[in-house]
């Protein structure tokens, strides 16, 4: 069914039946109807699409700003993270996740991130990309461990192991007559 | 596993430091036993509306006659010791104890009480030795050991006049009646005599020393108290058929020689309205009473019992004869004792030790310690002392209620073919089902009111509750008996068994390697092996073998390679295995004496003796020894400190401390020695301190360390507890025991020991280690005090560790330490017995519940006290204000809430996915 005119008319407001009815009424003064109308052409130059080159170029510069990006946020990480202390609070606990989290997802989808970028041509740069990005997001989950480690929850030190050390057996038997 | 221990460790590390008892479990969780001790029938008083006693224990008591409760007590530890000591009315409503000092028998410790109330009137110490004879006749008339005569006032203790025996007497007794005091000496070469001493100005009113008999032996002597006349009664030395009796009431004392019946073994005389009874035990056991009048200055019979199997005592103008199933009373008159009735009455079988009697009631002491108050109706009250005189206290562990699989069963279904023991295991359970209905009820009974700490109700089931809190103590008496303590039903008696080893005294009891079975063993070599759950002897026997004139000194367990071993030792240094089988294995065993800790390896079915530790000096003298208990288990090898580094514990368990005394120097000395090779591995002496050294040291092994306490005067007047902690080494990180066997033998190194001393303002009476049932929960330290209390020292506040002089660092805040403070304040949160007045306890053992959190301590001596203690906080059990109806109702709510919210957020995902709906 096709849709009524009428309801057309009043549901969209891009329907020609709404806005045909202004030109009736004239322009209000020093009103400039060249200016907006011929905004397109106004440098007076068709403009040309960019080389296959240039393109690529552009894409690999694109690629790099993209696998750049947590460079930038990795010292406010780092801050961060040092700044939250090392006791075992719900903060510091999801920041920490954070610094997991975010980097493996980011390292997993490292293929549709940079899909966009990718073609025959500039394949082995943008793989450059891939792997400088891949690098600063591990440094990222770097930060996070160097986290881990000020919290105390890594097994680095003795008293970790220390539930896995057994009792020495004794050999003797000793008994004291009370 | 270790997953579930380390959270468990985590949760003890945050557990607080502070913990006591809180009050709504006083008086639920733990349960006290005034005791009062063995009974003498010398010193004790029975009157119409009052028992007053002053007990072998120095404790001072006034028993409610209806019931036998204790209606007041002094333990007089400080004023008077039991002998010599003197109790008798002061009035109609006060009591006179005289005693002498412990700490100076020349001086004697005088006190008036009101026996309602038991407020002190009056006390006086006087010099000139201890009491010999105290007389009451409006004021105190005494006479001391020295020789001396005091007239004290029955108002106020102050001394009236004082008198010198001459020369040449010796105090014999004093009977003073109104005007005149007649003292009762004895003389060098003239015999037994008196002479009289004025009451009013105390001087000698005639120089005349009367002399009564020359030959006189054995003294009695029983006074009228308000009652009859004042007899002298002796016996010629060697001469068991006649008696000598004076009666001091005359003017003229004459001397009346009475043959009784038959042949005696012992008489008691008590004096009469017109002359005197005696009461006789004969040779063959049986007693029988004579009743004599006195008249015209004679002595003449008229009247007897028959002699029968029983006990007769006089109490003032009745004579009562006890028998073990009735009591009989007789009217004593000046023509004939006439029977006035009996009563049957079922008295406790054991053998009766004395009977004392007022005018309508008799006190009974058994040899079992038992005492029973019977008047003439029958028994009114039963009191059972023994258990102020236990040998050794075990926790008897029970059955679980519901437990159906025996062990016997599981084993069968692990080691059976598989499809037999499927079928097994199929019928087992089936046969459980019988009892789901039940287990329904009380799930849902449990549920409903959320006690799951509830005890059976019924006192005369012998299982155990969810949690383990009840058990059986079994306490061995020194009256060769047996009694069972129920822990959850305020100390009531489970099973009690009289003269166990019959006639022998028990040595010491242990556990068999059965859950529910006890030895008993004798010092001559008895052994009894003992159902512990029902009381029940299941076999009596001797030991093979034993030597002759040899005695059983102690009684020992041990486990060696999975095998528990009952041995008992003897004094010719013999072992008796009593549990059929002997150690394959070498055994190394160590035995202290007065000075020195001797060393014997047992191998090959012999005793040969190894090595002797003896102490630097021979002035030393022993005084405790403790070494660590053998059930206690180690959960972690080492101790994690602030930085995460280890101390590893020196955890050999061989370790034995050995705490002295120096009598002349008043000095203190520890040693720790290994008590395989006899090896020292510590000492330390307290050198410049003046030590109590009659208190001794009392000393404590926990798991790898050592806790020791003693009174000393200084630097500082307190009691002194020092506690040692031992490192393998004291470089962090380091365990040279790790990856090999320890022996005694190699030449490991000494332990690292870290020492503090901190001080107690009280009195420590003994020292003991709580211990539970896997080792996670702190040690606490439990302490009986001279101020009748239990208290709870913490082993974490007691730390070797705590910064002295500075604030701790975070790294020790995060070990738990607090800055060092000197004084362990006798902080009243750590009282467990709280208002109890726990007196005399001597000795505390504990036993783990089956909640790691929980511990059953018991202490015993005198009075019984029992409770449950947590030293890491109850972790795993929900507390009493734990709101279960919240917790449920929230929970429906919830329920309820999502039963709604369920379809509306439902309707509105659909209706968003049509796009029908913003």
């Amino acid at each position: 069914m096709a849709t009524p005119k009428w309801l057309k008319s009043y549901t969209e407001l891009s329907s020609n039946e709404v806005k045909k009815p202004s030109a009736t009424y004239p322009d209000p003064p020093a009103f400039n109807k060249e200016i907006i109308l011929n905004t397109k052409t106004k440098h007076g130059k068709e403009v040309l699409g960019p080389t296959p080159e240039e393109r690529d170029t552009l894409k690999v510069k694109k690629a790099w700003e993209i696998a750049l990006a947590p460079s930038k946020s990795l010292p406010m990480n780092a801050i961060m993270s040092y700044f939250s202390g090392s006791s075992l609070q719900i903060f510091s606990l999801t920041m920490t996740f954070m610094l997991f989290s975010n980097p493996l997802k980011a390292i997993a989808n490292v293929g549709p991130t940079f899909a966009r970028y990718e073609s025959e041509s500039t394949y082995s740069r943008i793989l450059q990309t891939k792997l400088v990005f891949i690098a600063l997001q591990l440094a990222t989950v770097a930060v996070g461990v160097w986290k881990m480690g000020s919290m105390g929850v890594l097994p680095t030190k003795r008293s970790d192991w220390l539930a896995w050390e057994s009792e020495t057996l004794v050999l003797e038997k000793g008994v004291f007559v009370s | 596993m270790h997953v579930r221990l380390l959270s468990l460790l985590l949760t003890l590390t945050f557990a607080t430091l502070v913990c006591g008892l809180f009050a709504d479990e006083a008086f639920v969780v733990d349960w006290h036993v005034a005791s009062i001790g063995s009974i003498d029938p010398s010193r004790a008083i029975l009157s119409p509306d009052s028992v007053a006693v002053f007990s072998d224990s120095s404790v001072l008591a006034s028993l409610d006659p209806g019931n036998g409760t204790v209606r007041w007590r002094y333990f007089l530890r400080e004023s008077a010791v039991p002998r010599p000591s003197l109790l008798l009315k002061l009035d109609s409503s006060a009591i006179l104890l005289a005693a002498a000092t412990p700490a100076d028998a020349a001086i004697t410790h005088i006190a008036a009480w009101i026996e309602d109330s038991g407020y002190l009137i009056w006390e006086a110490y006087l010099t000139g030795g201890a009491p010999v004879g105290v007389s009451v006749a409006g004021d105190v008339y005494i006479l001391q050991s020295g020789g001396k005569v005091r007239r004290v006032s029955h108002l106020t203790g102050s001394e009236v006049w004082e008198y010198s025996l001459p020369e040449g007497h010796s105090p014999v007794d004093i009977v003073a009646s109104k005007g005149k005091v007649l003292i009762i000496t004895r003389k060098q070469d003239s015999g037994l005599g008196y002479f009289t001493v004025n009451a009013e100005s105390g001087e000698m009113a005639s120089d005349r020393f009367v002399v009564v008999d020359k030959n006189a032996a054995a003294v009695s002597f029983s006074k009228s108290e308000g009652y009859g006349a004042d007899i002298l009664s002796w016996t010629a030395p060697g001469e068991t058929s006649t008696i000598m009796v004076a009666n001091l009431s005359d003017t003229t004392p004459s001397v009346h020689t009475i043959t009784p019946k038959h042949l005696y073994a012992s008489f008691s005389l008590a004096s009469t309205s017109t002359g005197v009874v005696v009461a006789f035990t004969g040779l063959d056991g049986k007693s029988w009473a004579e009743s004599y009048s006195s008249s015209r200055g004679k002595l003449t019979l008229v009247g007897s019992t028959d002699p029968t199997e029983s006990a007769s005592a006089v109490g003032a103008g009745k004579l009562f004869e006890i028998s073990k199933g009735s009591i009989s009373s007789f009217t004593l008159d000046s023509v004939d004792v006439n029977a006035e009735g009996t009563t049957e009455v079922s008295f406790p079988s054991s053998p009766i030790e004395f009977v004392t009697c007022s005018s309508s009631a008799c006190l009974v002491g058994y040899q079992n310690g038992e005492y029973v108050f019977s008047s003439t109706t029958g028994v009114t009250w039963t009191r059972d002392e023994s258990v102020t005189n236990v040998v050794s206290a075990i926790f008897m562990e029970l059955e679980e209620e519901g437990q159906t699989a025996s062990l016997g069963e599981v084993l069968f279904e692990e080691n059976a073919a598989p499809l037999q023991a499927y079928i097994h295991r199929v019928k087992r359970h089936w046969n459980a089902l019988a009892g789901l209905p039940q287990y329904l009820i009380s799930f849902f009974h449990r549920f409903l009111s959320g006690d799951y700490d509830a005890v059976p109700i019924d006192p005369n089931s012998t299982v155990s509750d969810t949690f383990g809190f009840r058990k059986f103590i079994v306490l061995a008496t020194t009256q060769g008996g047996l009694r069972a303590l129920d822990t959850a039903h305020a100390g009531a008696l489970a099973w009690k068994v009289d003269d166990v080893l019959q006639s022998d005294t028990i040595v010491g009891i242990v556990r068999s390697d059965a859950k529910d079975r006890l030895f008993v063993v004798g010092a001559f070599g008895s052994v009894a092996y003992v159902n512990g759950v029902t009381g029940k002897i299941i076999a009596l026997s001797k030991i093979a073998q034993f030597g002759l004139g040899d005695k059983v000194e102690s009684v020992i367990t041990f486990t060696d390679d999975g095998v528990q071993y009952v041995a008992a030792w003897t004094a010719h240094a013999q072992l008796h295995f009593l549990s059929g089988s002997t150690p394959s294995k070498p055994v190394y065993f160590s035995k202290a004496t007065e000075s020195a800790i001797v060393g014997f390896i047992y191998k090959e079915d012999r005793l040969i003796h190894t090595w002797k530790f003896t102490l630097p000096t021979s002035s030393y003298r022993i005084t405790s020894v403790a070494s660590r208990d053998p059930d206690d288990t180690t959960v972690s090898v080492g101790r994690v400190l602030g930085d995460r580094s280890v101390l590893y514990k020196y955890l050999n368990p061989h370790i034995l401390a050995v705490a002295a005394v120096d009598d002349a120097t008043k000095s203190a000395a520890l040693f720790l020695i290994d008590d395989v090779t006899g090896r020292l591995l510590y000492s330390s002496f307290h050198d410049d301190e003046v030590v109590d050294t009659a208190a001794g040291v009392k000393v404590v092994v926990g798991e790898h360390w050592v806790v020791y306490s003693y009174w000393s005067e200084l630097a500082t007047r307190g009691e002194k507890l020092v506690v040692l902690d031992l490192y393998e080494s004291d470089i962090r990180n380091v365990r040279w025991s790790e990856g090999q066997n320890f022996s005694s033998f190699a030449d490991t190194p000494l332990p690292f020991v870290q020492g503090r001393g901190y001080l107690f303002p009280e009195h420590i009476t003994s020292l003991a280690v709580s211990r539970s049932r896997f080792g996670i929960t702190n040690r606490d330290i439990i302490a009986t005090l001279d101020t009748a209390q239990v208290a709870l020292l913490r082993k974490r506040l007691l730390d070797a560790r705590r910064p002295i002089n500075r604030e701790p660092t975070n790294d020790e805040k995060e070990e738990g330490l607090v800055k060092y403070d000197a004084l362990i304040g006798n902080d009243k949160r750590f009282i467990v017995s709280h208002v109890y007045k726990v007196i005399g306890t001597e000795k505390t053992v504990c036993s783990p519940a089956h909640l790691e959190s929980t511990v059953l301590v018991f202490s015993y001596g005198l009075d019984l006290f029992f409770t449950r203690i947590t030293p890491s906080q109850p972790f795993d059990l929900l507390s009493k204000s734990f709101n279960k109806g919240q917790l449920l109702l929230t929970i429906f709510a919830l329920l309820v809430a999502v039963r709604f919210t369920g379809p509306m957020v439902r309707r509105k995902q659909l209706n968003m996915r049509w796009g029908t709906q913003k």
